[in-house]
């Protein structure tokens, strides 16, 4: 490969030529074109460490692609027919059947205005197709899927500090869960609602969240500690 | 692309936070974005950024043909372009009703102001004029559009310079800018614009909305005033009920802040002339630094609790004063923090008062209450007499700073003594002619002393009808001045 693992590429740089004898999977950000591989986002070309899995690692970006099975928060902003029309901020607007819920018939529909907020699955994400969403898993249970209670503020970060605070072991949320207690709900696409007590709370935790892009691990502490005394003067 | 739907949980979450008077950002209901102002290597061309919102400004200009109504007069145009990269919601083409709005309100402030000295770019009368066009152009939309235009256009026109022209009886000859320096665009006024947001039928006025804070508000007020503190633009959008006491009251605020911005933009003029003279590289350079999102020192986000300057104050003050942990009394709407030491303050002359600090703010309240209910208008409250004791009407009272807006700090200085009359205190004042028709011969005109005031009004300036006091004055020690009636 001309670029190797490591560098910063950019959108159309050619990486190398596909090698057919070996097994190679090509994740995110890269596109195979007629044997070639070309990296279609802006990002540092890494490796995974023990597989032949390479990526394309986006930093900063804000605008969401679908991709099937991931969680995501979204807007209603349209009742038609039988379906909601959700907005993901991905380039087109998801759908979402009124039959995806749990415990919905076709004389019993969910309780859903435009301007709700709702926590969804998406089933359907290809590049040519609308995305599809549901709240409800294969069992038919909804878990921790459905629109969201009332209240709360839900704002907008990029995606890769989503998935940085969505990691297994992140201390973000614990730290502050030991003085704040709060509701919250992450979605992939960027999206996080958060609910506490009072306001000042819930602008606390979302303070806390949009801090935690430029932080480290050892950081977060400190980081939460100094909002927390902020929130003593409120 | 549509602009993207404002969810049910974030409208509810502003207003409520509004409230309780909260912003998202940390800002005071009344306090504004810090503005700057980045210059270009070209004349006439900058880069104003307010909070996140960013805007660019470039005047040029051309020789063109009098408008046949004025034919000794320049032309002045403006141009205001939504680009698609300020919000996804911006589209390339046909003017979208902001972009009309913008260019409407930039119109009236710049262009109907008259604030360009239009007949100083005459070349020939009825032949050829200036023509100064300015482009400006909305590079991120986070809020507050008008303002970011007004300054930047008229930053970009207060920079610009044309070339020098000269005029023999038949040629004109405009000069290349290396022959002979450029000269600058005359302005007799620098107007600016201000805005607010109206939320809750009025309730809650905000200063330089966000651009959230705009699509949740329900109404907005644009005032465009001058240094002079001459308003020059009026615009009142949306549908909140604004009332007349509102429009005065955030007039007199807006006319502080437009002297500020028209200051701060003076000192950057003369900053970029000065690097210009001595050689120092110009340029936008400096723009891009400081928007280094990658800064681990980045502290100032789209939503926290408190502003990085407010942090900072806090910190020093922390720091100054060794004293346990004070409250914030966020609740009012912008006093400083009320401290309860007590504080003495001069009264007049030869005398002072020990006043509590809280008790100050109140009373200045009251004052300023007093003041916004009077329209703004400037009026020498005098501060003590409704808590005081004494009620001599000619005594000495504090003055007020000669304008409507809140004090900053909570001390009261005397600024300029009041005293009612040059003279002796107890000389006949007429303190109202009571018009009385000729034909009754029951009631008598007399000369009001200060004594009777003194003794039976408890109000300031209301006159007392003759005939009461007859009636209420019928003692043996009675004034002798007038006389029983005898019929």
């Amino acid at each position: 490969m001309h670029i190797t693992v490591g560098d910063v590429v950019l959108p159309g740089d050619l990486i190398g030529e596909q090698d057919e004898l070996k097994k190679v999977v090509y994740g995110p950000g890269l596109r195979v074109h007629q044997n070639q591989i070309y990296a279609v986002t802006s990002g540092i070309f890494k490796k995974k460490p023990d597989a032949n899995y390479y990526y394309v690692d986006t930093f900063h970006q804000k605008r969401y692609v679908p991709v099937r099975s991931e969680d995501v928060l979204g807007v209603v902003t349209n009742k038609s027919g039988d379906i909601f029309k959700v907005d993901i901020g991905s380039s087109e607007q998801a759908s979402l059947s009124y039959l995806a819920f749990e415990g919905a018939t076709k004389k019993n529909r969910p309780d859903i205005q435009v301007g709700d907020l709702v926590f969804a699955k998406l089933v359907v994400a290809s590049r040519d197709m609308e995305p599809e969403l549901v709240c409800v898993d294969s069992y038919g249970k909804k878990g921790k899927l459905g629109p969201l209670p009332e209240g709360g503020f839900v704002f907008s970060c990029s995606l890769n500090l989503v998935r940085k605070i969505l990691k297994k072991d992140y201390p973000l949320f614990n730290v502050l869960g030991k003085d704040i207690s709060y509701e919250i709900s992450v979605g992939m696409n960027g999206k996080v609602w958060v609910k506490a007590a009072t306001i000042p709370q819930t602008i606390a935790v979302c303070n806390a969240i949009l801090a935690a892009e430029h932080k480290t691990k050892d950081e977060i502490d400190e980081m939460s500690k100094q909002i927390l005394k902020m929130l003593a003067y409120c | 692309m549509k602009e993207s739907i404002l969810s049910i949980s974030e409208k509810t979450f502003i207003l409520s936070a509004l409230s309780e008077t909260r912003r998202l950002d940390g800002r005071k209901l009344d306090e504004f974005r810090p503005m700057k102002i980045h210059f270009g290597s070209d004349w006439g061309c900058c880069i104003v950024t307010l909070g996140q919102t960013k805007v660019i400004a470039q005047v040029s200009c051309e020789v063109q043909q009098p408008k046949p109504t004025r034919p000794n007069e320049g032309l002045l145009l403006l141009f205001v372009e939504l680009s698609p990269m300020g919000a996804p919601h911006f589209e390339a083409g046909r003017q979208s009703d902001l972009a009309v709005q913008l260019n409407r309100l930039l119109e009236k402030c710049i262009k109907d102001s008259r604030c360009v000295d239009l007949e100083s770019l005459c070349i020939t009368a009825e032949e050829k004029v200036w023509a100064v066009r300015v482009d400006v152009n909305i590079l991120n939309h986070e809020g507050n559009l008008v303002d970011a235009a007004s300054l930047a256009a008229l930053t970009a026109l207060s920079h610009f310079r044309r070339p020098d022209v000269t005029t023999t009886g038949e040629q004109t000859i405009i000069h290349d800018p290396a022959e002979r320096d450029p000269i600058p665009i005359t302005l007799h006024h620098h107007p600016v614009c201000v805005s607010y947001a109206v939320f809750d039928k009025g309730n809650h006025v905000i200063a330089d909305p966000t651009a959230i804070e705009e699509r949740v508000s329900e109404g907005q007020i644009v005032f465009g005033v001058n240094a002079y503190r001459e308003l020059c633009g009026l615009h009142l959008g949306g549908n909140a009920p604004i009332t007349l006491e509102m429009v005065n009251k955030y007039a007199t605020r807006a006319a502080k802040r437009a002297l500020e911005l028209v200051t701060q933009m003076k000192k950057a003029l003369a900053e970029d002339l000065k690097n210009r003279i001595s050689g120092i590289e110009v340029g936008f350079r400096d723009c891009i630094d400081s928007n280094n999102r990658l800064s681990l020192g980045k502290d100032n986000f789209q939503i926290q609790l408190f502003t990085p300057d407010f942090k900072k104050e806090r910190a020093k003050r922390a720091s100054n004063i060794d004293v346990k942990e004070e409250k914030i009394n966020d609740v009012m709407d912008d006093s400083s923090e009320d401290d309860s030491e007590p504080v003495i303050v001069s009264v007049g002359k030869g005398s002072a008062e020990l006043v509590n600090q809280k008790k100050q703010d109140m009373k200045l309240r009251r004052k300023r209450k007093l003041q916004n209910d009077e329209g703004g208008k400037e009026y020498d409250v005098d501060e003590s007499s409704s808590s005081e004791e004494s009620d001599n009407l000619d005594k000495e009272s504090e003055d007020t700073r000669k304008n409507g807006e809140p004090m900053s700090d909570s001390e009261i200085q005397v600024v300029a003594e009041y005293k009612g009359t040059e003279n002796k205190p107890n000389e006949n004042k007429v303190i109202a002619n009571i018009e009385l028709s000729g034909d009754s011969e029951e009631e008598e005109t007399v000369l009001l002393h200060g004594e009777d005031l003194k003794n039976g009004s408890t109000e300031k300036g209301r006159g007392r009808c003759p005939k009461e006091e007859k009636m209420e004055g019928d003692e043996p020690h009675s004034r002798g001045w007038y006389s029983k009636p005898t019929w």
